[in-house]
């Protein structure tokens, strides 16, 4: 069963339409993708998804029905706009912020001690939020995210100023509680952290879903037939059966004609005594895939104007 | 409910500890202690009026010299010039006996004083205060000397009417010593304490909710609880901490009284009337809970706290304009505009406390002010709730006045 299903969902404010037509399912024990360019209505999907704004049209299911008060304290959301109260100290602030999600004295006093020390916090627990560094607060309003062990979590660049060890740390953590059967649902503009961690997403750009699926799904579509090598000598010219053969960098793209496969122009390459250092398939990046379909969604929605 | 009692248990312990808090919870009762401190045992030998410890130049202040070139001025009497003015034959003596200090200066009477009515102040050093008395005592000693030397006739200009008042309504008969500044100090305090009490209640407010928006919290808040159990969560914290920091104020306000009560006898014989510590409460707490929720309404709109600070001044004119005319309510404070302002519901919190400083009001009229209150208070709070949803609060548009009561009036 799905923990969140969101059908056709739409919100305008004033003249602006921020969604017109969104739909995603999001299933437990996987890390969902919720991507888009700046302005795509991820925002806004997703206060409606957490019930703080309502939308014009359509429907949003969380754990089996509409939300209520007891669904939103078994949300955790870490926004895009980081919040925490600067002036407060970080203990209290983290206290007060699960005491609002359902959490009693008791719990706070045995669970935040294990989160602080956990994200190395626990020697700053008593200063003031402003007085940490950028990457302490992110670790910070994680915590407050967490703490009250959610089932579904809302995360909006959770890498965001962090350095690599941290983000390694907050890598496994995702990890970890993916493997114990959490909703993750996750934005952000770090493809690469997406290629690695999500299992399915979806892409949305002028508030409409552009691309969905698995990560593999969405690669296979966008796979091409060209060939990566690297090789010690230079190529010829003509390599028959090649289309076009470029230079990049230390590699060289080769584009087969026909219905050359993989197989057949690996073994051409070696008939030749071409010496070869790689070769591989050319799988599209997620960046690549994410501009392309950006671009083409924009073409077709100012075609549509 | 739980949620309203969380975010009040936040708000309000958070705000209680911050030290400024702290500090103002005790300074501003302790900076006018000191002074009555200070006058109380300045005082303690010598029962002096206010006017003439804050106007003793020197511990024996000399005498004033009255040149008369007019010849109008030929008696001195010490009635009326307490030995403040003494007459000088001429100029050049005159100059001598200030060279010798045995006058602090002398007044030069022009010989066509009547026609050009010119008056010459020769003095080595200037104090504006001391000057005005003593220029006072000159014009009464030329007024009497016009008069022919007739004391009574004198005394008669001087005080032409002797009103005996007699009262129809004993209850708000003015009773007041007219004599006494405390006639007019307590009513003014007493209306400015209230002023500002609710006044920083109410910035308290606008500062909560833009402290949100500023630190970004409210996006995280909102996930939490609705947005108006924040509000009233809010409403109670910072109305309690201003609750507190009233009855500190007053509680200093009433030592010091008492205190200076002992000492200054410009105070003695003062007593703050106990109905107004009655009806203190009630009043602030209502009177807050308008001006409170308008600050937090356009906490709620204005972008930030900047904005919002800003905007909020329109909302406080009604609280001013009772202090631009505090004087004509003290004056007459059971004339028909004191008697309006202090039902009224946007004025009555502060007008009302200045009435019952001053003495008694009719219970009816007290009763009906909070009853308009009260009204008053769950038409704002339900106007206020139309602003504090999640699409305004976390909007970042500009504050815009127009919207802002179109919102409050008609809804979204």
């Amino acid at each position: 069963m799905e923990t969140i299903i969101v059908k056709n969902i739409a919100k305008s404010f004033g003249k602006t339409e921020a969604v017109k037509d969104v739909s995603f399912k999001v299933s437990p024990g996987i890390i969902f993708g919720l991507l888009g360019p700046n302005g795509s209505g991820k925002t806004t999907s997703i206060r409606i998804l957490l019930d703080i704004y309502q939308p014009d049209r359509g429907t949003v299911e969380i754990l089996g029905g509409p939300m209520d008060e007891g669904k939103l304290n078994k949300i955790g959301y870490l926004p895009e706009e980081r919040g925490l109260y600067q002036d407060v100290e970080v203990n209290r602030c983290l206290t007060y912020l699960a005491t609002l999600k359902g959490m009693s004295k008791e719990q706070i006093a045995q669970r935040l001690p294990v989160w602080l020390e956990r994200f190395d916090l626990t020697a700053h627990q008593k200063k003031k939020n402003k007085e940490l560094s950028k990457g302490m607060q992110q670790k910070a309003q994680l915590i407050a995210a967490l703490i009250h062990e959610p089932e579904i979590i809302i995360i909006d660049e959770p890498f965001s100023a962090l350095d690599p060890v941290n983000t390694q740390l907050v890598k496994d953590l995702l990890i970890e509680l993916r493997n114990q059967g959490k909703t993750i649902v996750m934005c952000t503009h770090q493809m690469n952290q997406v290629e690695m961690l999500c299992d399915r997403l979806v892409l949305i750009d002028h508030g409409q879903v552009l691309l969905e699926g698995s990560l593999e799904e969405v690669r296979e579509r966008f796979a091409s037939n060209q060939i990566l090598i690297q090789s010690d000598n230079p190529l010829p010219q003509e390599i028959a059966g090649v289309e076009s053969i470029v230079k990049e960098g230390l590699h060289y793209r080769l584009t087969p004609s026909g219905n050359l496969t993989a197989h057949d122009l690996l073994r051409e390459l070696v008939r030749q005594g071409i010496n070869l250092n790689t070769f591989q398939v050319a799988v599209p990046s997620l960046d690549e895939i994410f501009i392309q379909v950006v671009k083409e969604g924009r073409n077709d929605h100012e075609q549509n104007d | 409910m739980a949620k309203v009692r969380k975010v009040f248990a936040f708000e309000f312990f958070n705000l209680i500890s911050k030290k400024s808090f702290i500090l103002s919870l005790i300074l501003v009762p302790l900076i006018p202690s000191l002074l009555f401190f200070v006058l109380g045992r300045l005082n303690q030998d010598q029962t002096q009026s206010l006017t003439q410890i804050f106007t003793s130049e020197v511990a024996n202040p000399l005498p004033i010299g009255v040149v008369d070139q007019s010849g109008l001025v030929s008696d001195y009497p010490s009635w009326l010039t307490r030995g403040e003015l003494i007459e000088v034959v001429d100029e050049a003596a005159a100059r001598a006996q200030v060279e010798q200090n045995q006058i602090e200066g002398f007044f030069l009477i022009a010989p066509d004083y009547l026609e050009s009515g010119k008056v010459t102040f020769i003095k080595p050093e200037i104090n504006m205060v001391t000057e005005i008395m003593q220029q006072h005592t000159l014009d009464n000693l030329i007024n009497y000397n016009l008069m022919g030397q007739d004391q009574e006739l004198y005394l008669k200009y001087t005080n032409p009417v002797n009103f005996n008042y007699n009262f129809v309504n004993e209850q708000t008969a003015d009773k007041r010593d007219q004599e006494s500044p405390m006639t007019m100090l307590v009513p003014y305090l007493i209306t400015m304490l209230f002023y500002m009490v609710i006044l920083i209640g109410a910035a308290f407010m606008i500062n909560a909710v833009g402290k949100d928006k500023d630190n970004k919290t409210i996006e995280i808040l909102m996930t939490s609880t609705n947005p108006i159990e924040l509000f009233f969560g809010k409403l109670l914290a910072y109305g309690s901490a201003s609750l507190l920091q009233l009855l500190a104020w007053a509680g200093a306000f009433v030592l010091v009284s008492k205190i200076g009560g002992t000492s200054l006898s410009f105070m003695q014989g003062f007593d703050i009337p106990a109905s107004l510590f009655l009806w203190a409460i009630p009043f602030f707490a209502l009177g807050y809970m308008i001006y409170g929720s308008l600050m937090a309404g356009i906490g709620a709109m204005a972008p930030n706290i900047r904005e919002g600070n800003q905007s909020s001044f329109i909302l406080m004119l009604p609280l001013m304009f009772v202090l631009m005319n505090i004087f004509q309510l003290i004056d007459k404070p059971n004339g028909t505009f004191t008697v309006f302002l202090s039902l009224f519901p946007l004025t009555s919190p502060v007008t009302m406390m200045t009435r019952l400083s001053i003495g008694q009001v009719p219970l009816w009229q007290i009763l009906l002010a909070l009853l308009l209150l009260v009204l008053f208070v769950i038409l704002t709070i339900r106007a206020v709730a139309n602003l504090f949803s999640s699409q305004t609060l976390l909007s970042g548009d500009k504050f815009n006045m127009k919207t802002f009561f179109r919102t409050l009036f008609v809804g979204k």
